[in-house]
Order: C-alpha cells, then sequence, then structure tokens
C-alpha cells in the first residue's frame, strides 16, 4: 500500500477546493438576479442591465469562458428563450396597420435602410471590402427585440411609441435576416463558382423558414382552440412547441430568428380573437429569459470595447443619427409628435443577442470578415448591451408611455 | 359664478358621447386620446372631439340639432371620421358605461389644471371616473322652462338608465347591475338629484348658497342626473351609459326630445317635490335590473315592470313624436323595452359564449363600427 494513509482516514474534501462548471454557473444564477434587483432598485435602471453586467464581469474576470461550456440543453433551453421573445412579439404585430399607415412602412424602410447605407459606407470608407462593410450594416440595422420587449415589458409601457418600437424592432430583425441570406448568395456566387446552388440554398432556408412558421402558428392555434394556454398547463404546452419547433429548425437549416417571430405574426393575423397567454409563457419561460440576458452578456468582451475603439465608436455615432433622423423626420407623417418620434429613434437603438449571434455566422461565412471588424463589432455591442436599454428606458420615460407603479409589481 | 341663462331654440337637441380607446392587442385601454386628435387634425377632421378626465378616453359631440335625423346623421359622420384616424393608429373605438377589465390605478389623468385639480380633490375616485356616458342637451326657451322641464324629466330617468344600460362588467367581474357606471358616479359628493326649484331666482339663491361655502365653484362642480346649463340655454340629461352603437345613442336622444316636447307642450302633471320621494329606489331599480326591473309611479304609488311601463310611455307621447319625426326611432326603443333588451343583455349575452372579456371588447368594437 502506497497511497497516503491519511487521505482515507480524513473527512475532508482535498485542497484546493475543485469547483466544477455546475457550481460556477449556479453561482451565476444567483447574483444575477440579485444585480438585476440591485440596479432595478437603486439605480432604477432596467433589471436586464444587471443580468447583462453579470454576463460581463464573468467574461472580465477571465472566468474560464472555454471552462465554461454551456450544457448543449441548456444551450437548447437560450434559443427557447429568445424564440419566446420572438414568438409574442410576432403576436403583437398587425401587419394591416402598415396598410392602414403607409408611413409606417417608409419609417420602417427608412430607419434600416438608412443605417444600412450609412454604415456601409463608412466601414467601407475605413478600408473595409464592400461585402464586410454591408456584413456590418447588416448587424447594425437589427434593433434588438429581446431587449425592447423586456424594458418594455418591465415599464408596462403602453400607447403609440410602444407598438410602433415592436412593430420597427420586428421589422429589422427580417430584414437583418433576409438581407443576410441574400449577402450570402451574392458573396457566394463568387467564392462558389457553382452559382444555381448557391442562389437556392439561401432561397430554400427563406421558404423553409416560413413552412415551419405556418405550422408551428397552426399547432399552438390548434392548441389553444382545445386548452385553456392562460394557465401553467397550457403556458408548459406553448413552450413545448416551441422546443420541438426549433429542434425541426435546427435539423432542416430554418432561420431560428424568422420562425418564431413569423409563426406570431402569422398565428395573429390568421385569428383576431384576442390571445393572452401569460408574459414569457409563465415563469419557467420568464426565468429562461433572464439566464438568456446573463449569457449574451457572456458572450461579448468587454477588452473589444477598447480594442474597437474609435471604428467601434464611429458606427455607434452614425447608427445612432441614422434611426433617430428617420423616425424624426417621417413621424409626424404617420401621426407622432415630434417628441414622440425623436423616444421612437432613441428607443430604438438597443443591439444585444442578435447581433452577436449574426456577427458570429458572418465571422464563420467569411474569412475575409476579419478579426479586427468582428471585434470592432462587439465592442460596438457590447457597449448596446448596457447603453441600449438605458435609452429605451429613457426615451418611453420621455413620451410618457411608462408605466412604473404597476411595472415594479409585475415585471 | 353662475352665468346667465342663454337664449336657445326650444326643443332643439345636442348629443355628447364619451367613448373608450382600446388596445387592438389586448383590448384594454390604451393612452392615446393626444394621438387620436394629433391624426384628426391631420386629416382635416371637422368636428367637435374633446379630451377627457384620463387620457384613454374622449368626448365627441354633436352641433345643435333640430330633430332626431340630424343627430344620426352627425353622430355616423363623427363615428366614420373617428374610425378614419384610429386605423391610422391601429386602435379600436367602442361604447359602453364602462371598460369591463380596466384597473383604476393604471388610468393616467390628462395634462391640464382642471384635470390636476379634480385629481387631488377626490383622489382614487377621479381614476375610477373612467366611465363612458351619453349626455343629451335640450333647449329650452327660458331658464324657469328649463328648470320645470327638468324636474318634470327626472320622473324619466329610469327609463333612460335601462334603455341605455351598457356596463354590466367592472374589473374583470359581472357586478349584477346593468349600469354600474352610475355607482361610480353616485360616490362624488355633489352627484344626485338638483335641488326643487321652479324658479330661476330660486336656483340662483341656491347657487349663491352653496358658492358661499366654497364647495362649488360653477355649475360643472355638480354631477346632477339632469343640470340646467345656462350657456347654452339647455338642460342636459346625463344618467345615459354610453350605448353600444350611435344609433341607439341618437334613438335615445330622439325620445328624450319627444318626452320634452310632451312636458311642455301637454304640461301632463305639475312636479312636486313629492316625485323624489321615490327617485332613487327608481334609479337603483334601473341600475340593478335595467329593464326587468320594479319603477313606481310617483303620482299613484303603483308598482309596475320598468321595460312595461317604457313601452306604454313611447305609445302615450306617440303623436309628438310623429310632429319631431322620431316616431320610427322610438317606436324601436319600445319593441327593445318589452324584449327587455338593451347593451348589458348583448354584453351578458356575448360573455356566455366566450369568456374572455377582452373578446367581449373587440365585439364592442366591431358593432360600435357597424352601426
Amino acid at each position: 500500500m502506497t497511497h497516503d494513509p491519511l487521505a482515507t482516514l480524513s473527512l475532508l474534501p482535498s485542497w484546493p477546493l475543485h469547483l466544477d462548471n455546475a457550481f460556477w454557473f449556479a453561482l451565476l444564477l444567483v447574483v444575477a438576479p440579485l444585480a438585476g434587483e440591485f440596479v432595478f432598485r437603486y439605480l432604477r435602471w432596467p433589471r436586464i442591465v444587471g443580468y447583462t453586467l453579470i454576463g460581463l464581469f464573468a467574461s472580465v474576470i477571465d472566468f474560464d469562458t472555454s471552462g465554461l461550456q454551456i450544457p448543449a440543453l441548456l444551450q437548447r433551453a437560450l434559443e427557447v428563450a429568445l424564440a419566446v421573445l420572438l414568438f409574442e412579439l410576432g403576436n403583437r404585430i398587425n401587419p394591416r396597420w402598415l396598410l392602414a399607415n403607409p408611413w409606417l412602412i417608409a419609417t420602417s424602410l427608412a430607419e434600416a435602410g438608412l443605417t444600412f447605407v450609412a454604415v456601409t459606407a463608412m466601414a467601407h470608407t475605413l478600408g473595409l471590402g464592400l461585402g464586410s462593410s454591408m456584413a456590418v450594416a447588416t448587424v447594425c440595422m437589427v434593433s434588438s427585440p429581446a431587449v425592447i420587449m423586456r424594458v418594455a415589458a418591465e415599464m408596462n409601457a403602453r400607447g403609440q411609441v410602444t407598438e410602433r418600437l415592436l412593430l420597427l424592432s420586428a421589422l429589422n430583425t427580417i430584414y437583418a435576416v433576409v438581407a443576410l441570406q441574400v449577402l450570402l448568395v451574392a458573396l457566394g456566387v463568387v467564392d462558389a463558382g457553382d452559382p444555381w446552388n448557391a442562389a437556392l440554398n439561401p432561397l430554400a432556408t427563406l421558404a423553409l423558414s416560413f413552412i415551419l412558421a405556418l405550422l408551428l402558428a397552426s399547432a399552438v392555434g390548434f392548441a389553444q382552440r382545445r386548452i385553456d394556454v392562460s394557465d401553467e398547463n397550457g403556458a408548459l404546452l406553448l413552450l413545448g412547441l416551441l422546443f420541438l419547433a426549433l429542434a425541426l429548425v435546427q435539423t432542416l437549416g430554418a432561420s431560428p430568428l424568422l420562425v418564431p417571430l413569423l409563426a406570431g405574426i402569422l398565428l395573429r393575423s390568421r385569428d383576431p380573437r384576442p390571445r393572452l397567454w401569460p408574459r414569457h409563457f409563465g415563469t419557467a419561460g420568464g426565468a429562461l429569459v433572464v439566464l438568456l440576458f446573463v449569457v449574451n452578456g457572456m458572450a461579448t468582451d468587454w477588452r473589444l470595447i477598447v480594442g474597437g475603439g474609435l471604428v467601434a465608436l464611429v458606427l455607434l455615432v452614425i447608427r445612432a443619427a441614422t434611426k433617430i433622423a428617420s423616425t424624426v423626420l417621417l413621424g409626424r407623417r404617420s401621426g407622432l409628435s415630434v417628441r414622440q418620434s425623436a423616444a421612437l429613434g432613441i428607443a430604438l437603438l438597443p443591439m444585444s443577442g442578435i447581433a452577436v449571434l449574426l456577427t458570429t455566422s458572418l465571422h464563420q461565412a467569411f474569412p475575409e470578415f476579419g478579426t479586427r471588424v468582428a471585434s470592432a463589432l462587439i465592442g460596438a455591442i457590447t457597449v448596446m448591451e448596457i447603453v441600449g436599454p438605458l435609452a429605451t428606458q429613457w426615451a418611453l420615460k420621455f413620451c410618457r408611455e411608462a408605466n412604473l407603479t404597476r411595472g415594479g409589481r409585475h415585471a | 359664478m353662475l352665468e346667465p341663462f342663454a337664449a336657445s331654440r326650444c326643443l332643439t337637441l345636442g348629443v355628447e358621447l364619451e367613448l373608450q380607446l382600446v388596445s387592438t392587442y389586448d383590448y384594454d385601454l390604451v393612452p392615446v386620446a393626444h394621438d387620436l386628435l394629433r391624426v384628426l387634425d391631420q386629416q382635416g377632421f371637422k368636428g367637435d372631439v374633446k379630451l377627457e378626465i384620463t387620457d384613454s378616453m374622449i368626448e365627441v359631440a354633436t352641433g345643435i340639432c333640430k330633430d332626431y335625423a340630424e343627430a344620426a346623421e352627425q353622430l355616423a359622420a363623427l363615428r366614420e371620421g373617428l374610425l378614419r384616424a384610429a386605423r391610422r393608429l391601429d386602435i379600436g373605438i367602442c361604447g359602453g358605461g364602462v371598460h369591463p377589465f380596466q384597473h383604476w390605478s393604471e388610468r393616467r389623468i390628462s395634462e391640464g389644471p382642471r384635470y390636476k385639480q379634480l385629481n387631488d380633490l377626490y383622489g382614487y375616485l377621479a381614476k375610477q371616473f373612467t366611465v363612458f356616458g351619453q349626455h343629451v342637451h335640450i333647449g329650452c326657451p327660458g331658464p324657469d322652462e328649463a328648470l320645470l322641464l327638468l324636474h318634470g324629466l327626472s320622473r324619466y330617468i329610469p327609463h333612460l338608465i335601462a334603455l341605455s344600460a351598457s356596463s354590466p362588467y367592472v374589473q374583470g367581474a359581472d357586478t349584477g347591475f346593468d349600469s354600474a357606471r352610475l355607482n361610480s358616479i353616485f360616490a362624488f359628493p355633489l352627484a344626485g338629484r338638483a335641488p326643487f326649484t321652479l324658479t330661476w331666482a330660486e336656483f340662483q339663491d341656491y347657487f349663491a348658497k352653496m358658492a358661499r361655502t366654497g364647495v362649488v365653484n360653477s355649475m360643472k362642480d355638480f354631477y346632477w342626473d339632469i343640470r340646467p346649463k345656462p350657456e347654452f340655454g339647455t338642460i342636459e340629461v346625463r344618467v345615459m351609459d354610453t350605448p353600444l352603437t350611435v344609433t341607439r345613442a341618437a334613438q335615445l336622444a330622439a325620445l328624450i326630445q319627444t318626452l320634452a316636447r310632451w312636458l311642455m307642450i301637454e304640461k301632463p302633471f305639475r312636479p312636486a317635490e313629492d316625485d323624489y320621494l321615490v327617485y332613487t329606489f327608481n334609479r337603483f331599480q334601473a341600475c340593478r335590473f335595467g329593464l326587468d326591473g320594479v319603477w313606481v309611479d310617483p303620482a299613484s304609488g303603483e308598482q309596475l315592470s320598468l321595460g312595461d311601463e317604457v313601452a306604454r310611455l313611447i305609445t302615450r307621447i306617440g303623436h309628438h313624436a310623429v310632429e319631431l319625426g322620431s316616431d320610427a326611432a322610438i317606436a324601436e326603443l319600445a319593441a327593445n323595452a318589452r324584449a327587455r333588451r338593451n347593451d348589458a343583455r348583448w354584453l351578458r349575452e356575448h360573455h356566455a359564449n366566450d369568456p374572455l372579456l377582452a373578446e367581449l371588447v373587440r365585439q364592442q368594437c366591431l358593432v360600435w363600427a357597424d352601426a
């Protein structure tokens, strides 16, 4: 017997303690809601800023992000959280409103289009290839629907600015997903040498996404005609359907952003009867949404704020300028006051999870899309993960649509 | 200050409706009154639309009309204008005396000094005052005639309540009342009936005494069921819930005009203080049970079914309706009274089909846009 006899005798664990990932992850889950409550109570900031800060902090202390491999099932759960938010968002969008008020279409096209053009021009001027410049611009179009949904819900915001904010954010998410697919075609043609295949793939992705959205909408519609979706059991069924849809999305290669968003829109436009399931499909969905923002924070890197430097800053300024200018110029015609129009532009500023997602997929798709660009972009996103929710919150207060008395109790 | 009683053409009428502004997503009230006014203005809309105490309600008013046809036409034009603006904002507009599931604490008081003052004085009552009524003005040749008409019409307040009742649901529950809206109004200290004065001189005395106590400053501080409106030269009947359709609102206005003509020309009875002995009992019965309620005849003390009494009254004043051109309109009210049908019943029937109150509000929006 050669081993240390003391070891077998001792009841104490070996030192230093070996704490595994599960422990750190659990700790994160304890700290995040505390941080959310702290910023909400003492700074009157949106809770998600607290969640994101904790995620960022975890990446700052270099808390072995590689070791913190998110288990596959949890990864799926986070995708479901994003899908929950997108589905809820889609369900609040009324496409007929666009027909009744064409200035809304104009506002939407202007704020996304101008952002795209201006950012492309700027990035190209700074020496980036045209393809990469357009890719950066595509990411900059999106106004994080997840952040906007959460902040608006937390403040119990109601009114014209809130409704238009949700509509514009859903639309610019759709534009970005489609633009990305088109971009893949445009650049894929150059690289692949087989134009037919290159053109077909992205189109197939979009078509498939639409079909899956239709199926999901039908399934949810079918379910809620038969059981009460406003209780916990019904909410669980809805979550299950989303899980199922996302599994199919993964297998078939459709867009995980487009499917839930379109499904929500289709469901509402096919049956105008109001459907009021609990926010985020109840407690389970709500907890996943919290987690989503923590992981968002972890996915970015504070050092890139410094690394992205001037480029990131210029990107953000141009993006803010085009979004605010568009809503202010067209707001009056679409029926808003100047104050409301400005608030709408400012509220559209958040950039978050979806932008990270798109950047990562771009980085994988184009080798040309160098680390420098990706860092600048991620740097910009990191800044906006903190500034964005504050901008939206300030804007909704500025146009008197916040209703904090209840928000404090319910959110 | 009590203004002098202005001159107005006898038996002209004007209708005011307070309307609900709701989200087309969850059908809860939504604060968009300012936006609606802005868009109406942009669309070059000509019509009287005003802000109300909370910013999820508006008040529309017709001009001075001579008869039912003119009032109905003006109300229909107002409705079309409002619907056009509402589509631009993606909001719903509906009638009904109370929003069935709104929560009073979430209401926001409109900007403006008078609303701020009301909010400071009445506190939560001001927010609970998110109720929606129809007001009808009748032109009177002079102030004494106005007071005589006011006290004559008081007998028929229960009839008007039962015919217009459209507020059975409050804060998510069936109250059992056909008009729960009036319960919110009775909570105000200066609600109820006007004092029994039959000459303007006596009324001026009463007003001066009240003003001296500092309790009131103007006629606006009285929330009476019927009150004189000296600046218009009218009396204003204020007990009706906003009906679910403008057609019904025009019919109710026609009934009041016909009653006024009958009371002014035939002078079928002399109003007396004793008429008011059964006033609150009758009014309660109408609020609680609608057309199924009991009505006690203040003159004979006889107890009658309110629905039958409404139909009988309309028959009795029929020839005045023919003179005014409102016979078809009030005949429809009589038929509804006999069948005990009012908007509260419509709401309860729809709610029985689909228990989701948000869906009920959507149905209210559809029926308001339709008729």
